[in-house]
């Protein structure tokens, strides 16, 4: 379980983190909606120490991890927890295999043919066939988005945060990506946090919805209250994406 | 007006102890990522590839050419007041002390450095770096050390390659110049050689080339936002370590001479 207490995070004059108070839920897909530039990637980077709160704290499996050195993070949190970029963030020096391999490499003592097989793998379970020599510039956004979710996977992490899954993605590669994360979700029981400003996504993955706006969270509901919940904001952002409440 | 003076200057001390602050705990973390050396093997080996393959043409087209010139200057300058063979011993030590080593580091820092600043700050504003950091990679060990390491080889290596040429350019534009024979040359510079001369060549050019690497990683890793923030990494890297190694140059050389 993560639980985010008071997070107050700020850059030169400008207060992004407002007091957020949030817990995430284990095995669950738990969506944080909210407007450009409100601090959702702020938010994320948190929970998986890129950036560090100017006060409150943030617990991961109880532990305080707010004010853990790096070297720390590393060992405690980062081994079983991943990130998926907004914008991929593959290393763009590397094939798509030493990119899913480069982190096996380092952290496990694997030999050449094991490596293989886990990055074969991996790449099947996003459905990605021979792109192994492949270089992150010869893909398309879709599937380097995909490439960026198997190399997260690849040490079979509990937490997995994504950071806009879909966005500028078309409609079928953003249904591709909506379905894997809930199989992910579903076989491998990866518990998700999914930011996201695509309400159609949410309506097809959350367990949970969390709205960011003004610093704060100001909407933290179950999927069921989706269409019912009466807070203002809420409903403005709902509809301002789809057009009108069906 | 005086709390103004002090205030601007304040600020700037300040920036200039938070600047030397981070480069010396980098340089630090990226001598100490040295005992995992054996984990980043590959990366190192790439990183030597990169900064030879990059830099060494352009290296010796630089130390023939100063060769060249200083064959010509010293000849004419020097050629009617001592006995000609004297010039060889002149553009040897020329080289091996000054020419050879600085030239070198100058043209790796713009051709290496640049490239590592733009590499690593485009990693930077791309998250690429984020990511390492997200999969318990530090960038220190996987992209400051083997370059370090690279660097410690690479950059010494090229000044024994351009400190030839150079000799080798020194020579042949001497005996046009002043139409000294290959023996007198090779008299002149045999009077004039102490193995000191090589010790304080090459020291000179891994001293230049550890800080020239570390400056140049560390403005990538410190990169701005978007491609300006990219593009002012790479000039603060070239002019920083154009400034340090001028610096280190009379340093060293006060020092050893
Ligand atoms: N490292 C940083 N330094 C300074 N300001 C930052 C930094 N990171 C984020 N910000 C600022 O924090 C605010 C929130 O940014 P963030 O990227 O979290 O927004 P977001 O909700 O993810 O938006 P989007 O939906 O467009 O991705 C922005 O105004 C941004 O300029
Ligand atoms: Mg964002």
């Amino acid at each position: 379980m993560i639980i985010l207490k008071n997070i107050h995070k700020r850059f030169g004059s400008k207060r992004v983190l407002d007091g957020v108070n949030l817990t995430l839920e284990e095995k669950r897909i738990t969506t944080i909606i909210g407007m450009s530039g409100t601090g959702k990637s702020v938010l994320l980077k948190h929970i998986i120490g890129l950036l560090k709160p100017d006060a409150g704290d943030i617990f991961v499996d109880e532990m305080p991890i707010a004010r853990m050195r790096e070297e720390e993070l590393n060992r405690k949190v980062r081994i079983k927890m991943s990130m998926v970029f907004q914008e991929a963030a593959l290393w763009d020096s590397l094939t798509i295999f030493e990119n899913i391999a480069l982190a096996l490499r380092i952290h496990k003592h694997l030999t050449s043919p094991e490596i293989a097989r886990l990055i074969h793998e991996n790449l099947e379970l996003v459905d990605l066939r021979d792109i192994e020599n492949a270089y992150p510039i010869e893909l398309s956004g879709g599937m380097k988005k995909r490439v960026g979710i198997a190399r997260a996977i690849a040490i079979r992490p509990k937490y997995l945060l994504y950071d806009e899954p879909t966005t500028g993605l078309d409609p079928i590669n953003a249904s591709i990506i909506n379905k894997l994360i809930v199989r992910l979700n579903r076989e491998l029981s990866i518990t998700s946090i999914v930011i996201t400003h695509d309400i159609g996504s949410v309506s097809k993955i959350a367990d949970r919805i969390a709205m960011l706006d003004n610093g704060k969270i100001i909407v933290d509901i179950a999927k069921e209250q989706m269409w019912t919940h009466d807070d203002p904001t809420y409903i403005n952002f709902i509809k301002g994406h789809i057009g009108v409440i069906p | 007006m005086i709390k103004h003076f002090l205030e601007t200057y304040g600020r700037a001390g300040k920036t200039f102890f938070t600047y030397y602050g981070k480069l010396t705990k980098m340089s630090v973390q990226s001598f100490l990522a040295i005992r995992k050396l054996h984990i980043y093997r590959p990366q190192i080996i790439d990183e030597f590839m990169v900064i030879g393959r990059r830099s060494f043409p352009i290296v010796s087209i630089t130390a023939i050419f100063m060769g060249l010139v200083l064959g010509v200057q010293i000849g004419t300058q020097m050629g009617s007041m001592t006995a000609k063979y004297v010039e060889g011993g002149l553009v040897l030590r020329a080289i091996l002390l000054e020419m050879g080593p600085v030239i070198t580091a100058v043209v790796i820092a713009g051709r290496a450095g640049a490239g590592i600043a733009s590499e690593l700050g485009t990693m930077v504003v791309t998250e690429q770096v984020d990511a390492l950091r997200t999969m318990a990679i530090d960038p220190i060990e996987i992209l400051v050390m083997p370059r370090l390491i690279a660097g410690i080889f690479a950059i010494p290596a090229l000044t024994v390659f351009s400190n030839i040429f150079s000799i080798f350019a020194g020579f042949v534009s001497t005996k046009f110049a002043i139409n000294l024979d290959y023996d007198g040359f090779v008299k002149g510079m045999r009077m004039a050689f102490h193995g000191h001369d090589v010790f304080i060549s090459l020291s000179k050019s891994l001293i230049f080339g550890i800080v020239l690497i570390l400056l140049s990683c560390f403005w990538g890793l410190n990169s701005g936002k978007g491609a300006r923030g990219v593009g002012l990494a790479t000039t603060s890297a070239v002019v920083s370590s154009l400034i340090a190694i001028f610096v280190l140059d009379y340093i060293i050389s006060a020092l050893l001479l």
